[in-house]
């Protein structure tokens, strides 16, 4: 059976023959010859067709689907995850209710609009409500201008209605008059939530006895389930077959360097080697592999830890250089606590005067709204003015606040995972350090920052971090290739500068990718073939 | 062309050539050809519209 490919390469050089031969001078003659052309085009794309036809088939034959379902394991960690975040021991009520995460988005309200205004306070009033701590229109006193939104803005939340149109017309008419509304509201609803701290300590103490029942779990029981079960979850979302065909497909990695004769792949394998493998032996073979997956693992770490550091270093220069260790936990947590209770004790007595002096101009405007009076306007300004002293006092307050939970926590055996944990229980201040540390003022900016930190802090596969002592100056780096230089890996210190892990890791990812090949079902030239399918489809759809 | 005829040529072009016979890189580098041959076709085509003189 002839050779379809030795016959195209022979008609295509017999036509080209065929067309210089043909004369090209009159107009008969290049009708002629583009007649002749027309009819080579017409069987040609017959051949591109079903040639295309036949790829596309063959394409698709070697695919490898993927059928891993990691919905059910995904539910049971965030299950798993809710249960840890209620029983979390590290904070309290005010962080497991959510009030922290609200009003730090109320903070950063410059970043908002309206609509996510509105959200926010809606979300802080549901979950007074869930506690069965419903506050009223009174209850928003700390500025006139506060009761006078809060009050149209329950009316329309307790009317159903869901239109808050009018309250935007309000809220800029209000604005004007005095600017720091949203801020006077985010310490209008910290005095409140105060107020009925008893109300949600309960709440969430009855919340955690009935998650304990129900799950038959403890906190400590809960982490060692979420252990094994990230544990899970990581092996099955493991870069696998599909997962390597799909980038090699997609041109994210190129997949002429896994070819067993790439000059890329051998130096690979050579350079990470400080004696050469024997590579027929399947065991050693496998060991270098395993043990490639596991540096890969460290190194991932390591970058997270790299990214993070500034953060860890602010920690470290804020909470921990106050003295020696003995007295950040003795003497600096003693002094601590009495200037949390001074400060807490001088916002107390401010908000009294504050409610007392809003109480004649809430009260005036219901009783005297047609008279005219110039201490109205008086009485205005001054608690406008006693609520600006109360924001730079509540600034205080969160400062001390959590210098107190800092020096309750750390001990000379204080890790870079405590750390981590610490941060992940208050996302308040987590958010405030990482838009101090990385000076990010986007709200969007900081939360992907803070969503990424929470996901290194969750990291069960973590174990650099959790021996890493935070008083420890000790080099990460240089233990990870202490450790690995012993089982023949050759790692430097240049492999671990931070501009260059992303290389390094690419280099490790290829090697752990030969090892799925290898064990596949499918070898690297099919892949490079799909890839080149692919690069025909991409290249028809851009015509 | 009959319909019977359509299906006679089908059926002689499968047996005439035997894609499966062919490497994975022959057939890539077989399109190639057939899509370089048509570009080759398009970019010869000749301007007939106001030019050259039948004689």
């Amino acid at each position: 059976m002839p050779n379809f490919l030795q016959f195209i390469e022979e008609d295509v050089q017999s036509k080209k023959t065929l067309l210089s031969a043909m004369p090209t001078s009159t107009k008969t003659n290049k009708r002629k010859y583009n007649e002749k052309i027309a009819s080579f085009q017409e069987k040609y794309e017959e051949y591109r067709v079903a040639i295309k036809k036949y790829l596309d088939l063959k394409s698709k034959s070697f695919h490898i689907n993927d059928t891993r379902n990691p919905n059910e394991i995904n539910e049971k960690v965030a299950s798993l995850e809710n249960i840890k975040f209620i029983l979390n021991p590290t904070n309290g009520y005010f962080e497991k209710m959510g009030f922290d995460t609200l009003l730090y988005q109320m903070s950063n309200y410059q970043d908002l609009k309206f609509s996510c205004l509105k959200d926010i306070i809606n979300a802080l009033l549901d979950k007074f409500d869930m506690a069965a701590a419903r506050p009223k229109k009174e209850n928003f006193d700390y500025t006139y201008y506060i009761n006078e939104f809060m009050s149209s803005f329950l009316d329309i939340r307790h009317s159903g209605s869901n239109n808050y149109d009018q309250l935007t017309e309000i809220f800029e008419k209000i604005y004007w008059e005095s600017p720091e509304l949203i801020k006077h509201l985010e310490l209008n609803f910290r005095k409140l939530i105060k107020k009925n701290e008893k109300k949600f300590i309960d709440y969430i103490s009855k919340l955690q006895s009935d998650i304990k029942v129900r799950s038959g779990l403890s906190y400590e029981s809960c982490l060692e389930k979420l252990l094994v079960t990230y544990r899970e979850l990581n092996s099955l979302c493991k870069e696998n077959i599909s997962d390597v065909i799909c980038l090699a497909k997609d041109g994210t990695i190129d997949i002429n360097n896994y070819f067993e004769d790439s000059k890329i792949r051998s130096t690979t394998f050579s350079d990470l080697l400080i004696d050469p493998l024997n590579m027929s032996d399947e065991i050693t073979l496998n060991k270098f592999y395993d043990n490639i997956e596991k540096l890969t693992s460290n190194v991932e770490e390591f970058a997270n830890y790299v990214k993070f550091s500034p953060l860890i270093i602010d920690f470290k220069n804020r909470y921990l250089k106050q003295g020696t260790q003995d007295s950040v936990q003795s003497k600096g947590r003693s002094k601590n606590n009495s200037a949390l209770k001074e400060i807490e004790s001088k916002i107390s007595k401010a908000e009294k005067k504050l409610s007392k002096l809003n109480k004649k101009v809430i009260n005036y405007k219901f009783l005297n709204f047609n008279k005219k009076d110039n201490n109205q306007k008086d009485t205005k300004f001054e608690s406008i003015k006693l609520a600006n002293e109360l924001s730079v006092l509540y600034d205080t307050y969160n400062e001390e606040y959590f210098k107190e939970v800092v020096l309750s926590k750390v001990s000379e055996t204080f890790t870079v995972t405590d750390l981590l944990y610490l941060y992940y229980s208050f996302d308040f201040y987590k958010k405030t350090a990482i838009k101090r540390v990385y000076e990010v003022n986007n709200y969007d900016e900081i939360v992907k920052y803070s969503d990424s930190f929470d996901l290194f802090a969750l990291n069960p596969t973590n174990v650099i971090v959790c021996a890493a002592a935070l008083y420890n100056e000790e080099n990460i780096a240089r233990v990870i290739i202490n450790k690995y230089r012993l089982l023949n890996i050759n790692i430097t210190e240049e492999d671990l500068n931070p501009e260059d892990l992303n290389t390094f890791l690419e280099k490790l990812k290829l090697i752990i990718r030969v090892r799925e090949i290898e064990n596949s079902s499918i070898s690297v030239e099919k892949i490079w073939f799909i890839r080149e399918v692919n690069k025909i489809d991409i290249a028809n759809s851009a015509e | 062309m009959s319909k019977k005829g359509e299906v006679m040529k089908n059926k002689t072009k499968k047996a005439d050539f035997d894609l499966s016979i062919l490497k994975l890189s022959e057939l890539i580098s077989l399109n190639e050809k057939v899509v370089g041959f048509q570009q080759y076709l398009e970019e010869n085509k000749l301007e007939t519209e106001n030019k050259g003189e039948d004689v």
